[in-house]
């Protein structure tokens, strides 16, 4: 008897009793769906998070002074020209200052107040992330050595106070603290489609490190500094000796600089996103034992029912490897089948999840089934199959043929 | 053909031992058409299940077509049961689910026969049986007679050594039990060898020979001096 005639009857078998055959595979489709569904929606935030720190740049790392307030000692504070001391180091691709502020605009076309994220830095900060200008130009090494009032603010920003995102080269007022600052907008800058910012109701600015010293009186003290790493595969060594060239440079002591890297960040956010999904999905993997349990309750059963079939069979001519074989086969089929259902719940409900997700976020969401998932539980239902398959094929395997003949 | 040497089968219930066959000694030959009779609990079904490979004696020798069966696996059995024996039941034991034709196809399955020739060959089998115009009926729509008679092609489809047949007429009224007596004749005439069980003398008296069994013994073996012809109607 070949695999082919096995398999045809198995099909027969398990299409006969359709009921049965659904409330079989329940367990093992709620088990394989959840688990799919899981995953998916896990991959989306994952590659969702990639993405948003793609923008900034997996090779960044920003270098800041320790502690707080009072404990800070002038001398050690970063300053503008600390940008000059590591720029050259030959694992940078670029440095830039940071220093940044807030202010609010009263756009007179609406009335409306419009928060104003200020970030103060070089041109260099165009390498930190994607960058697409839409109108104008970037801030450049003249407006910085002038101390210009110049901006490149956002199109969401530029749309609200003008009306229009082609505003290059309009003046407009930010008050920051108790001053009114008149800036002029050298540039517009495109916004990415789910740029939080604008979701917020807050607008960006870009503008010369040094104006923004200025308007702060901050005597040229900055936030951090950003540099891009060329090789990340250098990167503890690099960190180590650009905290030893600040130390030198402000005669501190040392642990008095830290440096914090991006990739860092996105990796213990993706591991701890993956220990949630690996623990969710060991639960729904409960659900699949249940399942396999409820399919050698049922493989049991039909064995016995079907008794006297086997007795024909075996006085046929059907050997005991015969009869295992199309009762493993029988079984398979109905954790197989429930898998590949599975599956598919499993991706239309990961892909309504995504949906629903997306509408009440506003972030472009999309649920991400992994192949390799996909594999392993179609392989995983399968395995259930056959092992617990394995018991009532041996019972009907091993039935006494005069027996089984003999039964009513 | 068959060749039986002082088979004994003993049941071991634990307290009591229960010999079913006390050292029988049978030799059927190629081509005979012999009923074994006997009232229950004479041993004639456990003889027949011993014949047919579906049980194993305790002592003795059975050589069926050249070959000892003694002492052979159940997959060497399975192998005898499908090449060399061709079972008839009381109660047809078909497949309810299966057509004729795919029921008469089941021991070539298992034989590992082609599609097409397995196909053939059992449309072949019906039409000796003359149930060619219903291969696609299932069991419950043929009459008890027609079960049979699909029985029966399925009995002979891989041209087996014998056909054994356990009291064949056994759930039929006796219009179908004289077709199918009618059948069994036919094939004997075209050199089927055919052991049947039965406990009805007049069906008996369709056969050849009878052998007649008690207590676990044979305690007659005669040829049947007027063998009845089964008239068929066609």
């Amino acid at each position: 008897m070949n695999l082919f005639e096995s398999i045809k009857t198995a099909i027969s078998s398990v299409l006969s009793n359709k009921m049965r055959t659904f409330l079989t595979m329940l367990g093992i489709i709620i088990g394989i769906s959840s688990v799919i569904m899981i995953t998916s929606i896990g991959n989306g935030i994952e590659s969702m998070l990639n993405e948003e720190f793609s923008r900034i740049g997996s090779n960044i790392i920003a270098i800041y002074l320790k502690g707080w307030g009072e404990n800070l000692k002038d001398t050690e504070k970063l300053r503008l020209d600390d940008v000059d001391i590591i720029k050259n180091h030959k694992n940078l691709v670029f440095a830039a200052p940071l220093v940044s502020t807030s202010g609010t605009i009263e756009a007179q076309r609406s009335g409306a107040t419009i928060n104003l994220y200020i970030t103060g830095t070089t041109e260099d900060y165009k390498y930190s992330g994607k960058t697409e200008i839409l109108y104008g130009r970037y801030i450049n090494g003249s407006d910085y050595s002038s101390k210009s009032n110049v901006v490149v603010i956002d199109e969401w920003t530029a749309k609200m106070i003008f009306g229009n995102s082609n505003a290059v080269g309009k003046s407009f007022e930010i008050e920051i603290g108790d001053m009114d600052v008149e800036v002029t907008i050298v540039g517009i800058l495109k916004n990415e489609d789910n740029e939080m910012v604008s979701l917020y109701g807050q607008g960006s600015a870009i503008m010369p490190a040094t104006a923004v010293c200025r308007i702060k009186d901050t005597d040229d003290v900055i936030d951090t500094i950003y540099a891009g790493v060329n090789d990340m595969s250098q990167i503890n060594k690099t960190t180590k000796e650009l905290i030893k060239l600040m130390e030198i440079s402000h005669r501190s002591e040392s642990g008095r600089y830290g440096v914090e890297s991006y990739m860092e960040q996105v990796k213990s956010i993706t591991n701890s996103l993956k220990m949630v999904t690996y623990f969710i999905s060991f639960v729904a993997a409960i659900s699949l034992l249940v399942g396999g349990i409820g399919v050698m309750n049922i493989m049991l059963v039909t064995v016995t029912e079907r008794t006297r079939e086997i007795g024909i069979r075996k006085s046929l001519g059907a050997t005991n490897s015969n009869i295992r074989t199309q009762f493993m086969i029988e079984a398979c089929l109905l954790s197989l089948l429930g898998g590949v259902i599975g599956v598919i719940l499993g991706n239309i409900g990961a892909i309504g999840i995504g949906a629903i997700i997306k509408s009440y976020s506003g972030m472009d969401f999309t649920p991400l089934a992994s192949i390799p998932a996909i594999l392993i539980t179609v392989a995983i239902s399968s395995a259930i199959g056959i092992i617990f398959g394995v018991y009532p094929a041996s019972k009907a395997a091993k039935l006494d043929p005069i027996n089984a003949l003999r039964y009513e | 053909m068959i060749e039986i040497k002082n088979v004994k089968k003993i049941y071991d219930t634990g307290k009591i031992q229960v010999e079913a066959l006390k050292g029988i000694n049978l030799k059927i030959e190629k081509g005979e058409f012999a009923s074994i009779m006997g009232s229950s609990g004479s041993g004639k079904s456990t003889m027949m299940n011993i014949l047919g490979c579906l049980d194993t004696m305790t002592e003795g020798e059975y050589i069926l077509d050249g070959e000892n069966i003694a002492g052979l696996k159940s997959k060497a059995l399975a192998y005898i049961r499908n090449k060399k024996i061709g079972f008839v039941f009381q109660s047809f034991n078909l497949l309810p689910k299966l057509t004729a034709l795919q029921n008469v196809e089941l021991p070539m399955i298992y034989a590992g026969t082609g599609i097409s020739k397995r196909r053939k060959k059992a449309i072949e089998a019906l039409k000796k049986v003359a149930l060619e115009e219903r291969i696609h009926h299932k069991p419950n729509e043929l009459s008890g007679g027609q079960r049979q008679r699909v029985a029966i092609a399925r009995s002979l489809v891989n041209e087996p050594a014998i056909i054994l047949a356990d009291e064949p007429t056994g759930n039929l009224d006796s219009k179908s039990s004289v077709e199918i007596m009618g059948i069994f004749q036919q094939l004997n005439n075209e050199g089927a060898t055919i052991i049947m069980v039965t406990h009805e003398p007049d069906i008996a008296a369709y056969t050849k020979r009878i052998v007649t069994f008690k207590d676990g013994s044979i305690i007659s073996d005669e040829k049947v001096e007027n063998q009845l012809i089964a008239e068929v109607n066609k």
